[in-house]
């Protein structure tokens, strides 16, 4: 039995080797491309969210390559993401798969259903044996996310910025060979070092922050590759939202979730459920410290941030921060996103040399 | 001198507003309800609104704008369960906060905080009351003549089949007489901001009625009913997505010859569910998905109603 799931950015290095310690034979779906995404929308419900058609791309491209488990997560809250599986099954079975399974795998509502998930995979794993799984594939997650951040500081800081791509691929190389401790830390600290050789610090660039969905704000492939091309343009990107981060949240037991909803009170008075608090509120950060401006994207349609939208237009008026939205669907065009982009940045430009 | 609070006409209205306005009028302040949705009432909530939001969404935007200059308060719950388990779309988790950011001229905005996972109906509205500083014994009464009042309305509706706004008493009652071609059974199956706001929907419901054809919607089937037909929708978090499912099961079951579903463009939990339940029926019964928005026209939706009639007719035959 092989098992595979959705792509979400470069995260797939660390499932690899939670699958491996576990014991489950794993291959991750064939990487994002256009087929993925035309796949997907064309059997996806017309106006779904962006996440849903990519998943179901995955998810088919993944079968044809002969896999026959495949896992969704999503928990249950008001938005559409926990309710993927059941639907995407049906889907699949509707085109003409037979003979696969569809697991839920971590619904945070529901933890006792996803050990016995697993136990029912794998019968021998132990408690133990599952908490070291985990210990690593958090350590990965947060390598990955350490190095995706370094990156995104250091690229409006050299001449060359496709030296710092091929350094950054060769590192996610080295991370999927390593499954020690000691080792991860040594080659993080090795390209950290790397990283901050080629800097050269008298550049002041403009510094933009991201805001949005969490699918969309981590999977490149689903934004157009944004990051890279603000990067390209001389951009110093700030994007606090990582997986580390909504599992350091889950750690702590949602307290850091709460203290956002705490800041974005004077906008939004209620939780209007998955991160659209988190977006005010971290926009209003970006603003406080003094951030040249804010990008805030989703899916078409995404139903918690069209809240985080009416509040976000406030948030720029009264503190003068400038806001660009972007709304992601499979139609969305690169030399759009690009004159957009472009424009935004300009704007920008003009607006610091004024003050 | 009793304060003005205003309802906008649109989302749950259409299943509240005996409840908020028997409890309200108990608490001493003076109901406003905007009126039926006009073209310009349409026309300034999608002006107003934030454009990706859903039509329903701007509908009841237009009806705030109406709304604002004319009340001291306005009244717009936050709804976010209203059962353990269950949830309702995100729309109206974020509705207060919708409306605060899109209209920053509005009046104060009331909105008991209504979350069955965290506290119960009767504690989240004595709640809301107590804030407003109402004397303890007065918002129990109000709370339970409210509560009587919104238990014999759903009774009208699923006993009588009265629509939610003969049921209110806000439209007279109008049954037109069974023609003499064969009558027809169709499920209208939608949520009620959406097929009862007659310009919104351009009026779908009468326009099958006057085609000859007996229509049922979720309303008319009791809750006792919905939640029996519950079991294979268990995965359906969202409440009234899940009450749609059931009584597309049970009307199934009672038959009838059609089912039409309509879906406010873009709407989040209608995307998934309704394609759902069209994979799960369309081999059995014709079905029709109509999406309503601001750009429809009147003759576009007759047409596709009319050949859907005309396909459920001949089948019969």
């Amino acid at each position: 039995m092989k098992c595979s799931l959705p792509h979400m950015g470069n995260y797939y290095l660390a499932f690899k080797s939670f699958f491996k310690t576990v014991e489950i034979d794993y291959s991750p779906a064939p990487p994002i491309t256009k087929r993925t995404i035309e796949l997907g929308a064309k059997y996806s419900p017309e106006f779904v969210c962006l996440p849903f058609k990519i998943n179901l791309g995955n998810l088919i491209e993944a079968l044809e390559e002969g896999v026959d488990l495949l896992f969704q997560s999503g928990s249950r809250g008001a938005c559409r993401y926990g309710s993927y599986l059941d639907l995407q099954k049906r889907i699949l079975e509707d085109i003409g798969f037979k003979d696969f399974r569809m697991i839920r795998l971590f619904d945070t509502t529901d933890i006792g259903e996803s050990w016995s998930q697993l136990k029912s995979l794998n019968p021998k794993i132990s408690f133990f044996e599952l908490l070291k799984a985990l210990r690593l594939t958090f350590a990965k997650i947060n390598t990955i996310d350490k190095a995706e951040d370094l990156i995104r500081h250091t690229k409006p800081y050299v001449s060359k910025s496709s030296e710092v791509e091929s350094l950054h691929q060769n590192f996610l190389q080295d991370i999927d060979r390593t499954d020690n401790f000691r080792e991860l830390k040594r080659k993080t600290e090795k390209f950290k070092r790397s990283l901050k050789e080629a800097r050269n610090l008298n550049i002041q660039p403009l510094k933009i922050g991201i805001v949005g969905e969490l699918y969309v704000v981590m999977e490149p492939n689903s934004n157009l590759n944004l990051e890279r091309q603000l990067g390209d343009m001389g951009v110093e990107v700030f994007r606090p939202l990582t997986l580390s981060h909504m599992l350091k949240d889950f750690l702590f037991l949602g307290l850091p979730r709460r203290y956002y909803l705490r800041l974005a009170r004077p906008y939004l008075k209620f939780d209007g459920c998955a991160h659209s608090n988190i977006s005010v509120a971290e926009a209003m950060l970006f603003a406080k410290h003094k951030l040249d401006g804010v990008i805030h994207i989703k899916p078409h349609a995404c139903m918690p941030e069209v809240t985080a939208m009416s509040a976000l237009c406030n948030v720029s008026k009264d503190y003068n921060i400038p806001v660009l939205f972007l709304s992601f669907d499979e139609h969305t065009s690169s030399v759009g996103l690009k004159t957009r982009l472009e424009a935004f940045v300009e704007l920008l430009k003009r607006k610091k040399k004024c003050t | 001198m009793r304060r003005r609070i205003g309802i906008p006409r649109g989302l749950l209205f259409y299943k509240y507003f005996i409840l908020w306005r028997e409890f309200l009028e108990g608490l001493g302040f003076e109901v406003l309800i905007s009126p039926p949705t006009t073209k310009e009432i349409l026309f300034e909530g999608v002006r107003n609104c934030v454009d990706e939001a859903c039509f329903a969404v701007k509908v009841f935007c237009g009806h705030v704008a109406y709304l604002k200059d004319k009340v001291d308060y306005l009244f717009i719950p936050r709804y976010a369960s209203i059962e353990k388990k269950g949830f309702l779309c995100a729309k109206f988790w974020g509705l207060p906060d919708i409306i605060r950011n899109t209209f920053p001229d509005a009046p104060v905005i009331l909105s008991p905080n209504i979350d069955c996972n965290r506290q119960s109906l009767f504690k989240a509205y004595l709640f809301f009351a107590l804030e407003l500083k109402k004397p303890f014994f007065k918002i129990l009464r109000s709370w339970q003549s409210a509560q009587n009042k919104q238990k014999e309305f759903e009774l009208l509706m699923e006993e009588e089949k009265f629509n939610p706004l003969e049921a209110m008493g806000l439209t007279e009652r109008n049954r037109i007489s069974r023609r003499d071609s064969p009558s027809i059974r169709i499920a209208l199956l939608s949520h009620p901001y959406n097929i009862y706001d007659s310009v919104a929907s351009q009026d779908i419901l009468k326009r099958l009625e006057d085609m000859g054809a007996e229509v049922s919607t979720v309303e008319m089937v009791s809750k006792n009913r919905l939640k029996k037909e519950f079991g294979d929708f268990r995965n359906i978090y969202w409440t009234y997505d899940r009450e749609l499912a059931g009584a597309a099961q049970h009307l199934l079951k009672e038959g009838i010859d059609g089912i039409i579903f309509v879906v406010s463009f873009p709407c989040g939990p209608d995307s998934l569910i309704i394609d759902y339940l069209t994979r799960l029926i369309s081999d059995r019964l014709p079905v029709l998905n109509l999406v309503i928005d601001e750009h429809q026209s009147e003759v576009g939706i007759l047409t596709r109603l009319e050949a859907f009639i005309e396909i459920v007719r001949r089948r019969k035959k």
